[in-house]
């Protein structure tokens, strides 16, 4: 009898070590859910750590979700973090404050964009797009040309290392490039980590890394007309994949769309196409670029994407019109 | 080794080959979804049976309806509603996010789309 239940205890210890070796080597689902950004960003990972390794991981990229939201944050003022709301509201005209290296760099970022998009892609447009959010929020009375006569001069931003100084009470807006920007971050925290198989989807602004287990991730683009279904899919690895439409904050009124991508220099929304769809190698850059081919004309900006090798995109004009670059291929 | 330790091994082996079986198969899959306040879940709820519930948001309740194996949020507190506006949805791909409420509706099935872009 003595024997038989040595027998057992050893059997079990057996059994014991052979679950523990299989579990450090079978890939594991994870998934978690942040609100940051004025969005809902899921990571889904797949991985053969444990999950006491990857709590620690998804504490990390909440830490950088929710550090980059605060700092980019244009509504919100926070104990001690000179942030958007800071230099928009309460930094007076032409006086010198040291910023966050972190928001420097991504106002740097889009100085830099506003020069390689002729003006289009504009972060110095906070003043703009305060008006024409008012405006959707209520849907009542369109802003008349002299509410849209704000300033938008991106040359009264000084940016200067760490050193910002305002003129003309000119106001950013990070909203159009934030969440490429931190979503980046996360992808190449996660590779740094020894995590490969990832999808982060940053409220639609979806970065993946290396499908495991199967040929590639599929991303669906959402129908403009049917939101709740979608008009394609896409099979991407190490990608990111970004859409700009007219269906997620906008306001009917008398029958036209007028929708949160403004053109600075009509200073309207954007009216000519449903949605734009960017895939590239980089999330920053694809954020970029799908507000700026939403605001360029379709012919132009399927001439960029033709001579750019780093990104492709699918127009959606309207459900009978739907173009794609010339090297999109992920269908 | 006599025969009835032999036995013994094999009772152990079946165990845990019905115990595997049996965890696998109860994991249903495309008729639960998954109701989260956050991060935290609040129920999984059945598609299969019509009925209504509520939940507590930021902004106060949110009552979900079950009809016809879909989800939906029926009525909620929210500035402009977007997540009632969402509809019905049975797929994995499509959650429905209430943001000002922080609840989120996922539905387990297999799909072979890992995301979508909105």
């Amino acid at each position: 009898m003595k024997r038989k239940i040595g027998i057992i205890i050893l059997l079990l210890i057996l059994i014991y070590l052979i679950v523990l070796f299989i579990d450090k080597s079978i890939y594991k689902n994870y998934s978690k859910d942040l609100f940051y950004m004025d969005t809902y960003i899921n990571i889904k990972l797949n991985t053969t750590e444990s999950k006491k390794e990857i709590d620690v991981i998804f504490d990390d990229i909440d830490y950088l979700y929710s550090s980059y939201h605060k700092l980019t944050d244009r509504y919100h003022e926070y104990d001690g973090i000179i942030n958007a709301y800071y230099l928009n509201e309460l930094l007076p005209d032409n006086k010198e404050v040291i910023i966050d290296q972190r928001l420097a760099d991504i106002i740097d970022i889009g100085i830099d964009y506003y020069n390689q998009t002729n003006g289009l892609f504009n972060i110095a447009s906070g003043n703009l797009t305060e008006v024409w959010k008012e405006f959707i929020d209520d849907c009542a009375i369109l802003p008349t040309t002299e509410d849209l006569n704000v300033n938008i001069d991106i040359t009264d931003i000084k940016l200067n290392g760490n050193s910002y100084m305002k003129d003309n009470n000119v106001k950013i807006d990070l909203g159009a490039i934030a969440k490429g920007y931190v979503t980046e971050l996360v992808g190449n925290y996660l590779e740094d980590n020894g995590i490969y198989s990832y999808v982060i989807n940053a409220g639609g602004n979806v970065k993946v890394g290396n499908a495991y287990g199967k040929e590639s991730f599929v991303i669906g683009i959402t129908d403009p007309n049917d939101t709740s279904s979608i008009f394609t899919r896409v099979n991407i690895n190490n990608k990111s994949v970004v859409t700009s439409g007219n269906y997620q904050r906008y306001c009917m009124l008398n029958g036209i769309n007028y929708n949160h991508i403004i053109n600075p220099k009509t200073r309207y929304p954007v009216a000519d196409k449903q949605s734009v769809t960017v895939i590239g190698n980089n999330s920053v850059i694809a954020d970029i670029y799908s507000t700026y081919l939403y605001i360029l004309p379709l012919e132009d900006g399927l001439k960029l994407v033709n001579s750019n090798p780093d990104i492709e995109a699918i127009w959606y004009i309207d459900k009978d019109n739907i173009v794609r670059s010339d090297n999109f291929n992920y269908e | 080794m006599n025969r009835s330790d032999l036995k013994i091994i094999a009772f152990i082996i079946l165990l845990a080959l019905v115990l595997y079986l049996g965890l696998n198969l109860m994991k249903k899959e495309g008729n639960i979804a998954s109701i989260y306040y956050e991060d935290d879940l609040l129920m999984t709820v059945d598609l299969n049976t019509d009925k209504e519930y509520v939940v507590s948001g930021q902004l106060g309740d949110v009552i979900l309806e079950v009809k016809n194996g879909k989800i939906r949020v029926k009525e909620e507190n929210s500035p402009r509603h977007l997540c009632s506006l969402q509809g019905y949805t049975n797929s994995s791909s499509k959650p429905i996010i209430c943001l000002p409420n922080k609840i989120i509706i996922k539905v387990s099935n297999v799909s072979d789309i890992d995301g979508v872009v909105y």
